[in-house]
């Protein structure tokens, strides 16, 4: 498959923070979630991928350039959403479009413009008036106004109504239908990424936990309910994670055609959402 | 480069106004009252030195830097701009102080003293040692780098009075050697060969001023 990203045993250390060996690849003609708790080093990934930040190991490539020493003509393929925008506080919007335009070569004016009006947003108010989410809807607009190939967007749906929120989805499932752009998407809102996620990569300290597509990964994991037999040592290697309620044992198990076939009626075994995952994987939620 | 200079005139342009009236009077009218330009010179050249810095300041508290540095663009040609840029600066403010001088009304200095070589020279001296000081701290720790510098200058006054009491010689007499280390160059070199000899310092400091904020841009992160 031709990826748009590829990323390989990306590493960065700082502090007590640590991403390891980080691998994913996001396939052109596809949006690519990337979901984690807070600190999980989404944003650091980002960062790494448009070199704000210096990576201690791996590679990164876009479209088969390497970020760094390819950085202007990568850049100029990607559209970027920052999770909090910092434009030129005091420029009115229209200005910002201005002093962005000139770096780069396919910049469309028109199309900006009426990206603002889709949006709401008042061209001549300045930037530093606008809500978060006016921010986020603006930051949007000019990730969209240069004909990108490859969007990021870091948690780009927090802060936006509902309505614009399914507009904005509706936006990035229309955007990858060239299929040579791609989309990579990192948010805490599981359910947009429900709703249009291709793959989803989980991060947690820094390290993938897994990197497949939806389809395959609401296929195979599931949230596993029922008594204390399930903590039996033939059982528990089913599990990825377990949580010992007062009323009986809940799980979660990314082999649900298994635990159906080995536990039968015994249990009740539904499918898992992102969110479940999400919540059972992170740290102090009994994950194994 | 021309691109991240227009961002830059844009961006702080409001700043850009208000600054860029505000010193040039207040260093004419200052220089005007004197009889010689020399005082005038060095302490202008070090408040014009001050306001790209001041100028680039705004852009760590706008949190913009982070912004620009995802536009395509590398760390490398926005620092060039920031130099070309602050030169352009220095050089429009320095202009415009010095006419300002001359035209002041009540003003004891004739074009000849304020645009004298020497004083030319000397101004452009005491600009690039300042800058080219300041660039590199600046871009290393951002408005903290400004305050350390002028925390480092009150220091530096400590240090000079110490000196003085321990050779029993003061270093404003260094200092006050300046114009004269100029003048006497002059004199052995003739105005073109000072100004070569200058243009040559002014240039090599810039590039290894460049070469140390660029090492230490190339490591900084957002």
């Amino acid at each position: 498959m031709d990826n748009a990203l590829e990323i390989d045993r990306l590493a960065k250390s700082y502090g007590d923070f640590r991403l390891r060996d980080v691998s994913f690849s996001v396939p052109r003609g596809f949006i690519m979630g990337l979901i984690g708790p807070n600190g999980a080093g989404k944003t650091t990934i980002i960062k790494l991928i448009l070199n704000l930040i210096r990576r201690d190991g791996g590679e990164v490539q876009i479209f088969g350039l390497d970020n760094r020493t390819r950085e202007v003509e990568v850049k100029r393929r990607i559209g970027f959403v920052h999770d909090s925008p910092c434009f030129f506080e005091h420029l009115t919007l229209l200005n910002v479009g201005r002093t962005i335009a000139p770096f780069y070569p396919d910049w469309d004016g028109l199309l900006f413009e009426r990206l603002l009006r889709d949006f709401d947003l008042p061209p001549r108010k300045r930037f530093a008036k606008l809500s978060r989410g006016m921010k986020m809807k603006f930051a949007s607009a000019v990730a969209m106004s240069h004909k990108a190939d490859l969007l990021i967007l870091d948690e780009p749906t927090s802060g936006l109504d509902p309505i614009f929120r399914r507009a904005l989805l509706g936006r990035l499932s229309a955007f990858i239908q060239d299929e040579g752009k791609a989309v990579l998407f990192s948010t805490h809102i599981t359910a947009d990424l429900e709703r249009i996620a291709d793959f989803i990569t989980f991060i947690r300290e820094g390290e993938v936990v897994f990197s497949a597509s939806k389809d395959e990964i609401l296929g195979l994991w599931a949230v596993v309910k029922g008594g204390p037999e399930l903590l039996a040592e033939d059982k528990r290697s089913l599990f990825k994670a377990v949580r010992k309620r007062e009323f009986g044992v809940q799980a979660l198990t990314a082999k649900a055609p298994e635990a159906r076939r080995r536990l039968g009626p015994s249990a009740v075994i539904e499918k898992a959402t992102l969110e479940d995952i999400m919540f059972y994987l992170s740290k102090g939620n009994g994950h194994a | 480069m021309l691109k991240h200079i227009l961002k830059d005139l844009l961006f702080h342009r409001r700043f850009l106004l208000t600054f860029g009236l505000f010193y040039p009077l207040y260093i004419g009218f200052f220089g005007s009252r004197l009889s010689t330009p020399t005082v005038a010179a060095i302490m202008g050249a070090f408040l014009y030195a001050l306001v790209p810095i001041m100028l680039f300041s705004r852009e760590d508290r706008f949190k913009s830097v982070g912004f620009s540095l995802s536009l395509p663009t590398t760390r490398r040609e926005m620092l060039r701009s920031h130099y070309v840029l602050s030169w352009a600066l220095m050089a429009a403010l320095y202009l415009a102080a010095s006419l300002l001088m001359i035209v002041m009304p009540g003003g004891k200095l004739g074009p000849a003293k304020v645009f004298s070589l020497q004083t030319i020279l000397l101004t452009l001296a005491t600009m690039t040692l300042t800058f080219a000081a300041l660039m590199p701290l600046f871009v290393r720790f951002g408005m903290a780098g400004l305050i350390v510098f002028l925390i480092a200058m009150q220091v530096l006054g400590v240090v000079f009075l110490l000196f003085r009491m321990a050779i029993g010689r003061s270093v404003i007499s260094v200092v006050r050697a300046l114009p004269r280390i100029v003048a006497a160059l002059l004199a052995a070199l003739g105005p073109a060969g000072a100004a070569a000899v200058a243009l040559v310092f002014i240039l090599a400091i810039n590039v290894i001023s460049f070469g140390i904020s660029a090492r230490l841009f190339a490591g900084k992160e957002f």
